[in-house]
């Protein structure tokens, strides 16, 4: 065993962190109280329940993958950049965090619905249409969970030793190369945090998705969008499948996030 | 051989620099100046990483950077390399993945890269660390990872940060060795007048983001421009008014001078032209003084003795000279230097030379 | 540093207060989506001509209900159908049984204006882009009695959570047609009846809970009486029967 030295935290701290720890773990102590767990098993592996886990986990991975591709460069662009207006294209990228979710879905539709500036265009011009789709829900999701991934990505790249990617151009690499070999894998462990981040937000996505993407079973019909149906029909079933919710949630975040980041 | 040209401006943020030197065929030179002058904008000037806003740079005589054509050569496309002060060696990879690296920059691939750099793992003594990652190393492994990997890119030109700034004197003086024997032109900036005398034979030198004097080693020891120069190359420097062939210090001591001058200058003499004697001299040198011993330093051969009475200066002798004078510290003796060594700077740093 | 503490503390105990007050004096009503303005008219007027206070709040008839199952505060409720109603008869909260009817519905489609697809009647939802109400919100249980009894089925884009958002997808060209109540009919809609539907009404049921605040007698009153009926009509809302 190592010895460290203890330094002791003060009292009163360590009361008034119980407390916001409590009004953030009291929730949830309610709903595993009043999950009838002697069905649980029985209602998680209802077929509509599982088509919705299933539908879930590919929307929430969809998105995911495309913050991976947006986001970093993107939050490279914010940390590193310099330009005129930098700090509203940044107050942008974070809006999604902020609004309500319902408010982006209604944005997204006058954009990207049929009848939207850029969604008219999609359909008339390629026969796409967004709305009631699974490809609409998974830009509902990314909508608001690229924040997350961004700020991630951002807060890293800021403490990036940019020396580093000098040497790497000095010793020859191209700047292509010198981004794949050096800059990336600087960035692994807040692009895992991203990724663990993002993809839990995708995961829990309500507003916008009910909003862009209406509640279509089988294609946009999400674990939310169950737990919201079953709120108002059956009870019992809500607190199944919002227990299931807090687990997938608490398990993605402690080992994605916990380890990599806890490395650091 | 690498001859830099350099002569244009630039800026970062609200500092100006400006720069004028060649280098001509010299293959070992050295920038140094004061904290703050410059000195690592200039090779990252070089290298690549800042751009002149106005001037040109060339290096053997092709254009790497001058903004009246529009000219611009990418960093890596240099065939040089810029080793940042501390090394930056990659910390997510092997000591053998960083000297690689060159290699798969070309577009090696990893096994290739691998087998290329073994040979050179081996000059530097690192074959058995080769698996280790840099938080593993000491700091003179750090350097020598960090220098091997700089030469596996086989550049014609090495810009060197202070790469001993942060070493032991053992692992500075390997890293000396290596660099000693290298056939690559070498740019070196630092901040040890030692290591600067050991590997090089041209300086620049710059103060307030300007060159003040460029040339070789010795003329610059023998005339340097400023008095900063004469501090570093371990001169004497007096302060005083000259009136024609008379100097007088700020404390009233009174020196021949070799030129006439007239204003405020300062006088430096290297501490090896200061003579000591038991009595007051007699004979050629004129310009004596009474003065006490305030410190005594041995190095091998030679005792650097600190004087100090109406000004503060050192004397270097010989041993067997110290030992003649049987002298010991608080001892009352008499200093003299002839005055066709003094050297007389004015008292303000002129802009250029 | 103080000061901001001090501020933090300050503004957060005004908001517990309002929390407090706000429920304390004024008419807690919870009324259906399909009730929205007829319910802000009828407040409107009982509020100037008796000075007691409503607070409204609407939402899909199964929220409702969901909300009083969990403990909402409310004194007076308003729901689209008696089926919904039973779940708040089962709630405990309304012991004495005074439900009454002041009003009924009927269903119509309607289609974004020009109604592109070309929607004449019912059958023709099948197989186009149609937003619905979820089948636990009356709107949708009163849609899915219909299209059984004209043995269609309809697969609908999207099953939407209350009868005002099936018409937002409606107006915003989203869906090319919605099945909604005759009083939601707006001037961005067009409207397409449906045969027969008229005989398929649902009825409002209004109720006072349990330890109601003394007004909402009177509240209940109003809405009963020939001035309620009539902005009820105004909107298109049937009369009980």
């Amino acid at each position: 065993m190592m010895r460290s030295i203890h330094r002791p935290t003060p009292f009163g701290l360590l009361v008034v962190a119980a407390l916001g720890f409590a009004l953030l773990a009291i929730p949830f102590l309610g709903l595993a109280q009043r999950t009838p767990w002697s069905s649980f098993a029985q209602i998680a592996t209802e077929e509509t329940v599982l088509r919705s886990i299933s539908l879930s986990m590919i929307i929430a991975t969809s998105s995911a993958c495309i913050c991976v591709i947006l986001g970093i460069p993107l939050g490279l662009v914010l940390a590193k950049a310099k330009f005129k207006g930098l700090k509203i294209v940044r107050a942008i990228v974070l809006l999604p965090m902020v609004l309500p979710p319902v408010a982006g879905g209604t944005a997204l539709l006058f954009a990207l619905g049929r009848k939207g500036f850029i969604g008219e265009k999609l359909n008339s011009w390629f026969g796409i249409t967004l709305p009631f789709t699974t490809a609409g829900a998974i830009i509902a999701a990314t909508f608001v969970a690229l924040p997350f991934f961004v700020l991630s990505i951002e807060s890293s790249a800021t403490e990036l030793d940019s020396k580093l990617e000098e040497a790497s151009l000095n010793l020859g690499a191209t700047p292509t190369r010198t981004f794949f070999m050096i800059t990336l894998p600087m960035l692994r462990s807040s692009i895992l945090a991203g990724v663990a981040l993002s993809w839990a937000r995708a995961l829990g996505e309500f507003g916008a998705t009910i909003t862009f993407a209406g509640d279509n079973p089988g294609q946009t019909r999400t674990l939310p969008l169950q737990l919201f149906v079953a709120l108002e029909t059956n009870p019992e079933r809500a607190m199944v499948i919002g227990m299931l919710m807090v687990v997938i949630s608490l398990f993605v975040l402690v080992t994605l996030r916990g380890n990599w980041l806890g490395r650091r | 051989m690498t001859g830099i040209y350099l002569s244009g401006k630039t800026r970062l943020g609200t500092e100006e620099f400006d720069y004028i030197f060649e280098t001509g065929p010299h293959k070992r030179i050295s920038v140094i100046g004061p904290n703050g002058s410059g000195k690592t904008t200039l090779l990252r000037l070089i290298a690549g990483h800042e751009c002149l806003l106005s001037g040109s740079l060339k290096i053997d005589e092709a254009i790497f950077d001058e903004p009246v054509s529009g000219f611009f050569l990418a960093p890596h496309l240099r065939e040089l390399v810029l080793q940042h002060q501390g090394g930056s060696v990659f910390p997510h990879l092997t000591v053998e993945g960083n000297v690689a690296f060159p290699y798969r920059a070309k577009g090696y691939s990893k096994r290739n890269a691998r087998s290329l750099a073994s040979e050179t793992l081996a000059g530097f003594g690192l074959s058995e660390l080769k698996d280790k990652y840099p938080k593993q190393l000491s700091g003179g492994q750090t350097a020598r990872v960090s220098l091997a990997r700089s030469l596996t890119r086989r550049p014609k030109l090495l810009l060197l940060d202070e790469p001993t700034s942060a070493l032991d004197v053992e692992s500075a003086n390997q890293i000396h060795q290596i660099l000693h024997r290298l056939d690559t032109t070498l740019l070196l900036v630092s901040h040890d007048p030692v290591e600067v005398l050991k590997l090089s034979d041209y300086i620049i030198a710059l103060e307030r983001n300007q060159v003040i004097q460029f040339g070789d080693l010795e003329s610059i020891i023998q005339q340097p421009a400023s008095p900063w120069l004469s501090k570093f190359f371990d001169l004497n420097l007096i302060s005083g008014v000259a009136t024609g062939l008379e100097f007088t210090s700020d404390c009233g001591e009174r020196l021949q001078l070799p030129q006439h001058h007239s204003g405020n200058v300062q006088i430096s003499f290297p501490s090896s032209a200061v003579s000591l004697h038991l009595s007051p001299p007699t004979g050629s040198p004129r310009n004596k003084w009474k003065t006490t011993i305030a410190g005594l330093d041995r190095k091998d051969n030679l005792v650097k003795i600190k004087l100090s009475g109406s000004f503060d200066c050192h004397a270097t002798i010989t041993l067997a000279s110290f030992q003649e004078l049987e002298i010991a510290l608080g001892n009352t003796i008499w200093a003299s230097v002839k005055a066709t060594e003094l050297n007389v700077l004015p008292n303000t740093i002129p802009a250029k030379t | 540093m103080k000061l901001f503490a001090s501020a933090c503390l300050g503004i957060s105990l005004l908001g517990f207060n309002l929390s407090c007050s706000g429920s304390s004096d004024s008419l807690q009503v919870l009324a259906a989506a399909s009730l929205t303005e007829a319910f802000e008219e009828i407040a409107n007027e009982f509020e100037n001509k008796t000075g007691n206070k409503v607070t409204l709040s609407f939402a899909g008839s199964s929220s409702l209900a969901a909300q009083i199952e969990d403990g909402a505060p409310a004194d007076v409720i308003a729901l689209a159908d008696e089926e919904t109603f039973g779940r708040v008869k089962q709630s405990g909260r309304l012991t004495q049984h005074n439900e009454t009817i002041f009003a009924t519905n009927y269903l119509t489609i309607i289609t974004p204006i020009g109604n592109p697809a070309s929607i004449k009647e019912i059958s023709d939802l099948e197989g186009n882009i149609v937003a619905l109400c979820q089948e636990q919100v009356p709107c949708g249980r009163l849609t899915k009695e219909i299209t059984t009894s004209l043995l269609i089925e309809i697969q609908p884009a999207t099953w939407e959570p209350n009868v005002r958002s099936v018409r937002t997808k409606v107006e915003l060209g989203e869906v090319d047609a919605g099945v909604v109540y005759i009083t939601d009919v707006t001037n961005r809609v067009v409207s397409i009846p449906i045969k027969d539907s008229e005989q398929i009404k649902t009825r409002y049921p209004i109720a006072i809970m349990d330890n109601a605040k003394p007004p909402s007698g009177e509240f209940v009153d109003f809405i009963l009486s020939p001035n309620g009926q009539r902005i009820l009509n105004r909107h298109g809302f049937g009369e009980p029967q």
